[in-house]
């Protein structure tokens, strides 16, 4: 037995290697029988395309189960074993090495892709055959894409040049703990479940079966995806927050931005896809929506592995920048062409093959004259703010005539109107969700750009301009809030149309509350620390940066009255659906047991079992809620306290209602480290609230760069997150520390809980008719502890794990000493330039350079120097890259000019649409039936007919 | 060992019995299949948890890689045969393959208006469309979906008298003749388009000229695709 095992553990590099090639040649396999199926519709080979993509799923699966037998044998051959593990790693962080490092990461995605596959074929089962063989399709050219990927070019089972080495150089310590263990497969798995939309849209496509079919086939997994990337989003930010030790937990890095930006693509996709699902509307933007979301999905792994964007998370650089852009490019022409191709479906029309060929030909020469067009105008020798400007003109004006004119003209002779589904009223839920795809495609716009910006400044300036957090707080924050106010208007208008008296009824209340929210903010906030208005520093100098300063500066006070907005609306539509059910008489399938259990399980039970599109729009409103307490969590930034003190052990510090007592330092060894513990207490209005134990850990390996251990209290109203400086043993010792009070962080992890319970409920499976209520009771009951439990595991363990485990994450080393407000505002506006530290800003950098330029900088203000002056020598010094916010002049004003004309187009459109939609204002869509004068309605046997069916419809 | 038994059996004179025999293959080959799709991977788990118990977690490791090359296998052979024609399809794939049909314009038009009606109905529930309002959408929505309806009905005339007639043809057969349905020539067109061979009773493909088993001619019927 052990022999055998040896022999095949000394081939283990090269057998992981065949598997891969096998995936790709099985995969290969299975994409032409899947085209096979889908060209001749015989079921017999959508069979066996069905076999071959579980054949796929079992080879990947092998191929992972391979790495990680490498991983736990220690076979340092493999250089991404020995790269990323060492001998004394314990078992679960061998495991999280899977995904630790580049190649590892590509596999373990392909892996995941394969779960989908695996479980998407057989959920599939004998339903949507139509669609089933290009599904298969377009999931294994995905497959062959990341297997090409990696058989050439990151290929994890590569073996070291040199041989096996006696060890391998260990994971990243700041990968090496809970979060990290559980983070990256979420944030993964919602990424990679955004193929299987696109997968069912490329489906639709392909087979001209536009309906409604292939959005109720592929609802559920788009929540699901959506669920995990907003859940990823949120552990992400646990992870900075509890190990990065800068005090905050987004620091709107290119690799949070590419994971945000598929979640707003895909949170506006489930709103806009329910008008089509109503209206037969917007089909063209919904199949444009799922594509881009897994379009950014590919686009942003591209960024941030290609070394093409400096990030905290950057990967290796390599070649495999290329691999990714050749199929972002491949993934748009196919795309795009295959839109164009059915035209005629998309945009109700009927189809002819004449059409077809009008309009990809028509489509694909306006994009390459416009491609051309665009290559030529950039190489003119104008000034760059010209040249962007004529770019911009151009590429707008194409689109337009693309949209407006070629396809109206092609088109002309039919008579659409009577086909083409049209919008009942303004004043209608319909018209709120565009209103909310224009906000999320807004905040998308702004984000892609200023993460790109490195990119484009290059391009344009040949200076390479990274773009700190100040400017997104700056500019982010209105199309936040923007976003909120929708949310709670949005829910307020009925489907079709509202009566103004019912609108009226609608908004009083929650008017009522805001107004209320904002008095009592104004009136008590200041008492209790949270001033309604707080003032920063204005961005840029000149009438936008003032503007955005003073709007910014209202920020607290509207978020939270928005906020209150939101939760008094979702009340409101739970206690219209409860009396609404009370006068029907249907509340009483919920039994009464479970109302007297606390009300929740009797909540949960009556959201369950409610007709399925009537739960998805509450199970919606739960996840509203989830996302309000979420920006509650982001309001609190606006009150964060952070100070800096010394201490002798026995003195107290008080900070804001806090009282911290410094009882002493202690040390404790173990075999790899010193660790030195500042044991402090934290008292509030005189009670002990929390015991605190940062700390410096000094590894024998490295005894210059002690590491930081970062010690947080939790607490309903704040977060305690303290920091140890330094511990001088010959001087009493005495400590300093960095105090950071950061109130209502904790509503943000509690606010992800509400949305996953959210989405449990919107995709809760319909339950069978014919179980019984106790099972369906018992399945409520279950959803909702399963969902609290998991709720709590998660809002407990940060807690815990930091008392518990604080060996396991040395955190950075060494420390920032602020001394004062100003201090604060200049490092915050400046980055580090010593080269290697890739995007942090002298507020949060620690590394020897920028204390020198931090030490510098103290002088200046010592002297007496200005901010303002300060920045400029810094700039002048270092360059415009020196600066956190891209300077407001020039050339450098595309980065909010771009956005900002994209939201003016876009807000342009909005109108038009607008108004074409209120031409028709009053008629249901196609006017079937010539209206006369009011005519009393007389029933007929389709009326019968008509009221079974409308019975039967949800049940 | 199924392989063996199945390529003898087209040299074996055509008899009733064989035909059971064909079908006993059949029925015992899907019976494999759902054994191994739940059987290997249990069984995989099991002696992968177990050795990782009494042995060591690599070799659990290796236990589920091989698992998982296993199931590689048996999917492909399983994809191929299935290619080839030689395994059964799960019984009711070729008639559910048969019952999906196009894009109903009138159908998803009607969906639409159903939905609406619905969606005004919850409105008014809760209040946010008066009374009149929700009336006068109501009867315009209904209007609407009459007219929806009348037309499919009117689209579906045809195809219904049709049944209707093929129907009282049967019943007015089986009163009248024998219970025996004889097709005019070679073959019965299945609804789902296949050929049944009137020798041996076999089940071919839609487009195929001669029967697989018996290698009887199967003419061409007319009314491959009579809808019933």
């Amino acid at each position: 037995m052990m022999s055998v095992l040896q022999v095949f553990g000394n081939s283990i590099p090269t057998f992981g290697g065949s598997l891969l090639l096998a995936a790709m040649v099985v995969a290969s396999y299975t994409f032409a029988v899947a085209l096979a199926a889908g060209a001749s519709g015989r079921p017999r080979t959508l069979q066996a395309a069905r076999f071959g993509a579980y054949g796929t799923v079992a080879i990947v699966g092998g191929a992972v189960l391979c790495l990680a037998y490498a991983f736990v044998t220690h076979d340092f051959r493999i250089r991404y074993v020995a790269h990323y593990s060492d001998r004394s790693m314990p078992l679960q962080y061998l495991f999280t090495a899977l995904w630790g490092g580049q190649d590892g990461s590509l596999l373990w995605w392909l892996f995941l892709l394969s779960a989908y596959i695996g479980a998407c074929v057989r959920w599939l089962g004998k339903s949507y055959l139509a669609l089933q063989p290009y599904i298969i399709a377009t999931l294994m050219g995905i497959v062959l894409f990341f297997c090409v990927l990696m058989v050439f070019s990151a290929n994890p089972f590569a073996t070291n040049v040199a041989g096996a080495r006696a060890d391998g150089e260990g994971l990243n310590p700041l990968l090496q703990n809970y979060w990290m263990v559980i983070h990256p497969p979420c944030l993964y798995t919602g990424f990679v479940g955004c193929s299987v939309p696109f997968a069912f849209a490329v489906a639709a496509l392909a087979t001209g079966r536009l309906d409604h079919e292939w959005i109720v086939a592929s609802r559920k997994w788009t929540l699901f995806a959506w669920m995990f990337l907003g859940v990823g989003n949120t552990l992400g930010m646990l992870w900075a927050y509890e190990e990065l030790g800068w005090g905050g937990y987004w620091g709107w890095d290119p690799v949070e931005n590419a994971a945000f930006m598929p979640f707003l693509t895909a949170s506006a996709y489930v709103h806009s896809v329910m008008i089509q699902e109503r209206r037969g509307l917007l089909k063209v933007w919904n199949v444009f929506l799922i594509s881009l979301t897994f379009f950014l999905t590919i686009f942003g792994t591209f960024l941030t592995r290609s070394g093409m964007i400096a990030s905290v998370h950057s990967f290796a650089q390599s070649s495999i920048g290329t691999y990714f852009a050749v199929f972002l490019l491949m993934l748009v022409c196919f795309a795009t062409t295959l839109v164009l191709w059915r035209w005629p479906e998309l945009r109700d029309v009927p189809p002819s093959l004449r059409l077809r060929k009008a309009a990809v030909t028509a489509g694909w020469v306006i994009i390459l004259a416009c491609g051309v067009g665009l290559t030529s105008v950039w190489r003119m020798s104008l000034p760059v703010a010209w040249r962007v400007t004529i770019i911009a003109l151009v590429a707008g004006a194409a689109v337009f005539v693309a949209l407006e004119i070629v396809f109206r003209r092609m088109t002309a002779g039919l008579d659409l109107r009577t086909r083409r589904p049209q919008l009942e009223a303004l004043l209608s839920r319909e018209f709120t969700f565009l209103l909310n795809n224009w906000a999320l495609c807004s905040l998308l716009f702004f984000i892609l750009i200023a993460t790109t910006f490195p990119l484009i400044s290059e391009a344009l300036m040949g200076d390479k301009v990274t773009v700190g957090p100040p400017f997104y707080k700056a500019w982010v924050q209105p199309l936040g809030i923007l976003l909120l106010l929708l949310m709670g208007t949005g829910t307020l208008f009925g489907w079709k149309k509202t009566s103004p008296d019912g609108l009226r009824r609608a908004f009083r209340a929650p008017v009522i509350v805001t107004g209320l929210a904002v008095v009592a903010h104004i009136v008590i906030g200041p008492m209790i620390g949270f001033p309604a208005v707080v003032w920063g520093d204005a961005i840029y100098t000149g009438p936008i940066g003032a503007t955005l300063r003073v709007f910014n500066a209202f920020t607290p006070v509207i978020g939270f009255s928005l906020c209150a907005f939101n939760v008094a609306v979702i009340v409101q539509e739970f206690v219209m659906l409860f009396r609404a059910r009370a006068s029907a008489g249907t509340s009483r399938s919920t039994p009464v047991a479970l109302w007297f259990l606390g009300g929740l399980p009797g909540f949960v039970h009556t959201l369950l079992t409610l007709p399925p599109p009537s739960r998805r729009r509450y199970g919606g409103y739960v996840v509203h809620l989830g996302i309000v307490l979420m920006f509650i969590g982001f309001t609190g930034q606006s009150w964060n306290v952070d100070k800096e003190t010394s201490l002798y052990p026995g003195q107290t510090y008080v900070v804001g209602d806090y009282t911290l007592k410094y009882d002493g330092a202690r040390m404790e060894v173990d075999n790899n480290k010193r660790m030195v513990f500042a044991d402090v207490d934290v008292f509030k209005h005189g009670r002990l609230e929390a015991h605190l134990t940062p700390a410096k850990f000094i590894y024998k390996k490295q005894p210059d760069s002690p590491t930081t251990e970062v010690a947080m209290a939790h607490f309903l109203r704040d977060d305690v997150y303290l920091i140890v400086g330094t511990i001088n043993p010959s001087n009493k010792n005495l400590a300093s520390f960095q105090i950071h009070i950061n109130p209502l962080v904790s509503w943000i992890w509690f606010g992800c809980i509400v949305l996953i319970a959210g989405s449990v409920v919107c995709m809760w499976p319909q339950i069978e008719f014919g179980e019984s209520r106790v099972w369906a009771g018992a399945r409520g009951i279950a959803a909702t502890a399963a969902s609290v439990v998991f709720g709590i595991m998660l809002a407990a363990t940060p807690a815990a794990h930091a008392q518990t485990m604080p060996g396991m994450s040395p955190t950075n080393s060494g420390t920032v000493r602020i001394d004062n407000d100003m201090e604060r505002s200049i490092f915050g506006a400046l980055r580090c330039m010593c080269g290697s530290c890739e995007r942090d800003l002298l507020s949060t950098c620690t590394c020897s350079t920028a204390e020198e330029a931090r030490d510098t900088i103290r002088e200046k203000l010592r002297v007496g120097q200005l901010r303002d002056q300060i920045l400029a020598e810094y700039e002048a010094k270092y360059g415009v890259d020196a600066m956190a916010v891209p300077p407001n002049h020039g050339a450098f004003r595309v980065i909010w000019m771009l956005p900002v004309a994209g939201i003016g187009a876009g807000a342009y459109g909005l109108a038009r649409f607008m108004r074409r939609w209120r031409s028709h204002e009053g008629s249901a869509g196609a006017p079937l039936v010539p209206r006369g004068p009011e005519a009393p309605p007389v029933r007929d046997a389709y009326d019968a007919r008509l009221d079974d069916e409308l019975k039967d419809l949800d049940d | 060992m199924t392989e063996a038994k199945k390529s003898a059996t087209p040299a074996e004179p055509r008899h009733d019995e064989d035909d059971e025999r064909l079908h006993d293959d059949l029925e015992a080959e899907r019976r494999l299949g759902r054994i191994v799709a739940v059987g290997l991977p249990v069984a995989t788990l099991a002696a992968a948890v177990i050795v990782g118990v009494v042995a060591s977690v690599p070799s659990a490791l290796l236990v589920l890689a091989s698992g998982a090359l296993l199931g590689a296998i048996a999917l492909l052979w399983a994809s191929v045969r299935t290619l080839s024609g030689d395994a059964p399809l799960p019984e009711d794939l070729e008639i559910l393959a048969a019952q999906s049909h196009d894009v109903d314009d009138l159908a998803e038009q009607k969906r639409r208006i159903l939905r609406a009606l619905k969606d005004i109905e919850n409105e008014r529930a809760i209040g946010r469309i008066g009374e009149a309002d929700y009336e006068e959408m109501a009867r315009r929505y209904r209007d609407d979906a009459k007219v929806v309806m009348k037309r499919m009905d009117e689209r579906e005339a045809p195809a219904m008298a049709e049944a209707e007639r093929l129907a009282r043809a049967y019943v007015d057969k089986r009163t009248a003749a024998p219970p025996r349905v004889e097709a005019p020539q070679g073959a019965v067109a299945l609804p789902s388009g296949r050929r049944t061979c009137l020798s041996c009773g076999v089940s071919n493909e839609p487009d195929a000229a001669f029967c697989k088993k018996c290698g009887a001619a199967l003419a061409r019927s007319e009314g491959t695709d009579a809808t019933v």
